[in-house]
């Protein structure tokens, strides 16, 4: 049994149990498809692209950090993220600054995880 | 009686209990914080034990483990994002109850059976030790993989409504176990050229993705809707006299606990899914577990930190630590001077007592702080949503990235932060590919090493009583959910017919 087998029977494994799958959404309605949602989407009233913007930023800032380093593009995505969710008041934006450089400093100095 | 008795003077000294005071509470926030684990938290505070008595020392470390195994429940119940692993099973129903308004409830349940399983997991280090390492010691690699395929029928307890969805995403949560360089023959398998996933995909990055990640994308689409009634901060209490209810699960759990918290190489989120599972198995209202069944937190809780004493058991009687969190503590008795193992009880059996019952206090201070914190952790709940997901993204980020001080980790991260999203967007279950994750490895190994012992032969897996056990109950807790609703049918039938 080599490096190959256990990947090779998931495989198989995981193509049998979507054929299964499959074979399943043609013999009835499939009552499980549905997902979980936020009470709010389901009532209407949720922001679909407010989600999609929150992951394409967060994504985004992953990248941002490694080439202008942490405290900046922290600041500067969060921000962004906090504006998309409708906060406006300046003393959360501060707060956040604060939450920001507290981590560095935490991060740094106590647990000595040296972030980028 | 005597090494019993000068143990007892060890323990008893005021600094002992000030270390231990300060390592629950580092333990609780390195638990609760989103891809901060127990293990960072232990090997952060090696380094401030230099220079204290060894006793101290390990109440320190022990109290940040042990506080650290519970403190991911708190998170789990509050935000649907375990702080450790060990706590996956714990946000299936904790988060349902605090959705339902009663995270105040989940919170001191999550205490009391976490407290409970410490200290059943204690007395068991202190009373048997030597009898469970033994049979600890009978684990070779057809027992590991008969311990990962009975963990893995699991994944019908865990996928909610549709189990073949759940056995899919078990599935791929297996082959993502399957990247990086395989187990035996050291060759590198689907990391697509990327010298980062040589050492294969990271457990935190892909736990804080699936369950953080994808939750805070949720959650972001009605983040800027001002708080429902239902979602104010509502701190439902817990009596005593309802807690006692559970005495059965949470015992029971504690025992499952302690029990795979002594086979080196497990540790308690294998534990605290075994439970989990188990409870639902024997319990009269499965249809409420997944849904905010208190007997499901008490299950995963007690289960989780039952490992915590007795991942020691190894260590103290025979030297082997069994995970990396206890691979630290051997460092630390080294560090004091100590060696583990069979003479450690001859040669410094009051320390070796002091710490055995050092720990039953631990987790008694652990209770203590964590019944009186619920109430200012449940507040959690009420803070706006469109506050909370920057800060949870943060602490995400930087979880994310101090496994291994990379930001590749990170892009792991989002990516199965996406997985999970889209999966919970079409109903299926990120719990089971969670549990493919972590039983993967195990798995393959035992399969594969087994072979090789065996020279090939399968029948090495049906001629082993320890394994043959695991496989059979495997076949029985992966038949039942199968056909027991058929008999349930039958019956019913039956009973109409006669009347």
């Amino acid at each position: 049994m080599g490096p190959a087998f256990f990947p090779k029977f998931l495989s198989i494994c995981l193509a049998l149990l979507a054929g299964g799958l499959i074979v399943k959404s043609f013999l009835g309605p499939d009552h499980e498809a549905g997902g979980t949602e936020p009470d709010g989407v389901a009532a209407g009233s949720g922001r679909p692209w407010a989600g999609v913007l929150v992951f394409g930023i967060a994504a985004a800032y992953t990248f941002l950090v490694g080439l202008v380093g942490f405290i900046p593009a922290t600041i500067v995505c969060m921000a962004a993220i906090m504006w998309i969710l409708s906060v406006r008041r300046w003393y959360l934006f501060a707060g956040m600054v604060a939450f920001v450089v507290a981590i560095q400093y935490v991060f740094e100095t106590l647990i000595y995880v040296q972030l980028p | 009686m005597e090494a019993l008795l000068e143990g007892l003077a060890v323990l008893f000294q005021p600094a002992n209990f000030l270390f231990m005071f300060v390592g629950v509470t580092v333990g609780i926030i390195f638990g609760a914080l989103p891809g901060l684990t127990a293990t960072l938290g232990v090997a952060v505070m090696l380094s401030f034990t230099f220079g204290m008595t060894p006793t101290a020392a390990m109440f320190l470390l022990l109290g940040v483990y042990c506080g650290g195994v519970y403190g991911g429940s708190i998170s789990a119940i509050l935000i649907n994002t375990p702080g450790t692993p060990a706590s996956a099973a714990t946000s299936l129903d904790g988060y349902a109850l605090a959705r339902k308004g009663r995270a105040g409830e989940a919170l001191r349940m999550s205490v009391f059976a976490s407290a409970f399983g410490g200290v059943f997991s204690a007395v068991a280090l202190l009373l048997i030790a030597p009898q469970l390492a033994r049979v600890a010691l009978e684990f070779g690699p057809p027992e590991y993989f008969a311990l990962a395929l009975f963990g893995l029928t699991i994944i019908a307890s865990v996928s909610g409504p549709s189990v073949l969805r759940g056995m899919i995403m078990g599935v791929l949560g297996l082959m993502v176990a399957t990247v990086g360089l395989d187990p035996i023959e050291g060759l590198p398998r689907m990391d697509f050229g990327l010298a980062e996933l040589a050492g294969g995909v990271e457990l935190i990055p892909a736990l804080v993705g699936l369950f953080a990640i994808s939750e805070i994308v949720s959650r972001s689409q009605v983040a800027h809707l001002e708080a429902t009634r239902e979602d104010e901060f509502v701190d439902t209490k817990l009596p005593f006299s309802t807690i006692t209810r559970y005495l059965k699960t949470i015992t029971k759990s504690s025992a499952i606990g302690t029990f795979i918290g002594a086979v080196p190489g497990t540790g308690p989120a294998i534990a605290s899914f075994l439970s989990y599972s188990e409870a639902k198995r024997s319990s009269r209202n499965k249809e409420e577990f997944g849904n905010g069944s208190l007997d499901g937190v008490a299950a995963a809780e007690a289960g989780n930190n039952g490992a915590t004493g007795a991942t020691l058991i190894p260590l103290l009687t025979l030297g082997i630590p069994g995970d990396i969190t206890v691979a630290i503590l051997l460092g630390a008795l080294t560090i004091q001077g100590l060696a583990p193992g069979p003479q450690l009880f001859t040669e410094s059996a009051d320390i070796v007592y002091a710490i055995m019952m050092g720990l039953i206090f631990i987790n008694v201070i652990m209770y203590i702080q964590g019944r009186l914190a619920a109430r200012w952790f449940a507040r959690v709940s009420s803070v706006p949503m469109n506050v909370l997901v920057p800060v949870l993204l943060v602490l995400c980020f930087v979880g994310s990235f101090a496994v291994n001080n990379s930001l590749f980790d990170t892009h792991l991260m989002m990516l199965f932060g996406l997985i999970g999203y889209v999966a919970t967007r079409f109903g299926f279950p990120v719990t089971p590919m969670l549990l493919g994750i972590v039983l993967g490895p195990i798995a393959e190994s035992g399969l594969r090493r087994g072979l090789l012992v065996s020279d090939g032969d399968w029948t090495i897996f049906f001629t082993r009583p320890i394994c043959l056990t695991f496989i059979v109950l495997a076949a029985i807790s992966f038949a039942l959910p199968l056909i027991g609703p058929y008999i349930a049918r039958r019956r019913s039938g039956r009973g109409e017919a006669s009347s």
